[in-house]
């Protein structure tokens, strides 16, 4: 089935811009939008009914899964998005950011579905979520496919749930970055013992990012992976990743945590990575894992 | 100056403003009638429930919820509403669901119990047959038994949640106190895992739906209890389990229950389309 939300309602808009007055410009921000109609409801993670007014049939819904949660393995992917139009119903699911090393929980209103994403132990993505550092994405609630985890030092492939990054062994190996997508995967780590600096991977872009890696076993440098940005799909603008933290002998740098469709990521602590943005932001990798973004839902009509 | 635009009032993907106009339920193919220059309508097609699975000992799983299925379709004079699949007591997996057609819109049946303890899976665009999903109608992937999904899979350690849910695992343990698994909570849900146990038997209930609560199981010392509830259909909720018999799924998909040791497993909720215009 096509998407349904590629083409906006038509007739007016065009009529107009035909006749060279009262011209509507694209103004779209992303092409999930719907066009047209105003965001009336913004729901958090644990909440779980929802009031619609009476007489409204249909709602068009944005539904965002909850970023997993960093590890000490790596960054987690972000969580999934899916939108489009259901019945008005007086439920939802919103699913929480994942804790340290766990996937985040998924979100549903009426039949619009977004799975959580991946944690940073090589957790694979659900319904459309990024994948952990090391673990696989997902299909999304619309066909739109899969990034695979990246080889050894190696970005995650693109996908509507991107594949994590793949880890370094080798000292002075940057691990691999998390893979760019609808949402972001996680990035990897670097391990190798030896003199030279070991960076941990970025996270992933998207409209939600993945969690930064981890660099640890230099004896002279060690830095995290800054988190993958996101983009507020309300306003168009860049949600940023959190930045990495480094250490040095003995120590290990944190990665950030990856921005959310609603939030910033959190920059990354001494040994502790950085939380995920709102709206579905991975954690970044760390001693004890950043934890991810909290899902959301967005409900318009 | 006004320019002349082609204006096809009823050309927008969005069914924001529509009323139901038709609901059929009656399963098998029957005719529609859509009043004259309606080109098109927005239509909600639910495939049929699995039925429950009963076995000679031990509780049978639970029958996966029909398939949920919406969107835009040109008008047809023809509908098929897919049956719930029937529950039996014979030793065997549960029938699944039938398909359920509007247009290009369709959906399938739930798959039913397995011959085992594990449930059916979800139906999605298509029917299911086992303890993996199918594709739903939207492109979203099939998933595996225990997973969660558009249409989820059979139940096994966890109920996985979906807008189509897969049925609850029925408990394999012969004595002591056990308990069937729940199916999980979804839009349309499939039905809940059975217990047959010489000790306390207590059936898993029907998984929660966003309209209507599934069954409950029944509970009791010795083979004769234990049966799992139904699931919660999208127009009605699951029945409660009876003996070791299963509960019947809600109307609209829902999953019947499993039974325990022989009993008659519960039979899906047949489907239904809805026509928007």
């Amino acid at each position: 089935m096509a998407n349904p939300s590629r083409r906006g309602s038509t007739g007016e808009p065009v009529r107009n811009s035909m006749q060279g007055g009262n011209y509507t410009p694209f103004a779209n921000t992303h092409f999930i939008l719907p066009y047209g109609l105003r965001l009336q409801q913004t729901i958090n993670a644990g909440t779980t009914s929802v009031t619609i007014p009476a007489g409204i049939t249909f709602v068009y819904a944005i539904a965002v899964g909850g970023g997993g949660g960093g590890a000490v393995n790596g960054g987690a992917g972000a969580g999934g998005i899916a939108w489009g139009w259901t019945f008005a119903n007086s439920t939802c699911v919103v699913g929480a950011g994942g804790t340290s090393g766990n996937a985040g929980g998924y979100t549903r209103y009426g039949n619009i579905i977004a799975g959580g994403g991946g944690g940073g132990s090589a957790g694979g993505g659900t319904l459309g979520g990024g994948g952990g550092a090391g673990g696989n994405g997902s299909t999304n609630y619309w066909g739109i496919p899969q990034g695979n985890l990246g080889a050894a030092n190696t970005k995650g492939g693109h996908g509507a749930g991107a594949g994590g990054g793949g880890a370094s062994t080798t000292n002075g190996t940057t691990g691999g970055a998390g893979g760019d997508g609808i949402s972001g995967g996680g990035g990897s780590t670097s391990t190798g013992a030896g003199a030279a600096t070991n960076t941990g991977g970025n996270g992933g872009s998207g409209l939600a990012g993945g969690g930064g890696g981890r660099g640890v076993s230099s004896t002279t440098s060690n830095v995290g992976g800054n988190g993958g940005n996101g983009i507020n799909i309300l306003t168009g603008a860049t949600t940023t990743g959190g930045a990495a933290s480094s250490a040095g002998s003995g120590g290990a740098g944190s990665g950030g945590g990856g921005g959310g469709i609603a939030g910033n990521g959190s920059a990354a602590g001494s040994g502790v990575g950085g939380a995920g943005g709102t709206g579905g932001g991975g954690g970044g990798a760390g001693t004890t894992g950043g934890t991810g973004g909290a899902g959301i839902l967005y409900l318009f009509y | 100056m006004s320019a002349s635009i082609y204006s096809n009032s009823q050309f927008t993907d969005s069914p924001y403003g529509l009323k139901l106009q038709q609901t059929i339920s009656a399963t098998g193919t029957s005719s529609v009638t859509i009043p004259t220059g309606i080109n098109r309508v927005y239509a909600i097609v639910i495939g049929g429930g699995g039925a429950g699975s009963s076995q000679a000992t031990g509780g049978g799983g639970g029958g996966g919820a029909g398939g949920y299925s919406a969107g835009w379709t040109y008008i047809s004079t023809t509908c098929t509403v897919g049956a719930g699949g029937t529950g039996t007591s014979t030793s065997a997996a549960g029938a699944s669901g039938g398909s359920s057609i509007y247009g290009m819109v369709f959906a399938g049946g739930g798959a039913g119990g397995l011959n085992s303890n594990n449930g059916g899976a979800a139906g999605g665009a298509t029917t299911a047959t086992s303890a993996t999903s199918t594709i739903s109608y939207t492109g979203a992937p099939a998933t595996g038994s225990g997973a969660i999904g558009y249409a989820s899979g059979g139940g096994v350690a966890t109920a996985p949640a979906g807008v189509s849910t897969g049925g609850g695992r029925g408990s394999t343990t012969t004595t002591g106190s056990q308990t069937g698994g729940t199916a999980g909570q979804g839009l349309i849900t499939g039905g809940g895992g059975a217990a047959g146990t010489s000790g306390t038997g207590t059936g898993g209930a029907g998984g929660t739906g966003d309209f209507y609560a599934g069954g409950t199981g029944s509970s009791g010392t010795g083979t004769g209890f234990g049966g799992g509830g139904g699931g919660a259909g999208f127009s009605s909720a699951g029945a409660n389990a009876s003996a070791n018999n299963g509960g019947n799924g809600g109307s609209g998909g829902g999953g019947g229950g499993g039974a325990s040791t022989l009993g008659t497993a519960g039979s899906g909720g047949d489907g239904v389309v809805y026509l928007y215009y």
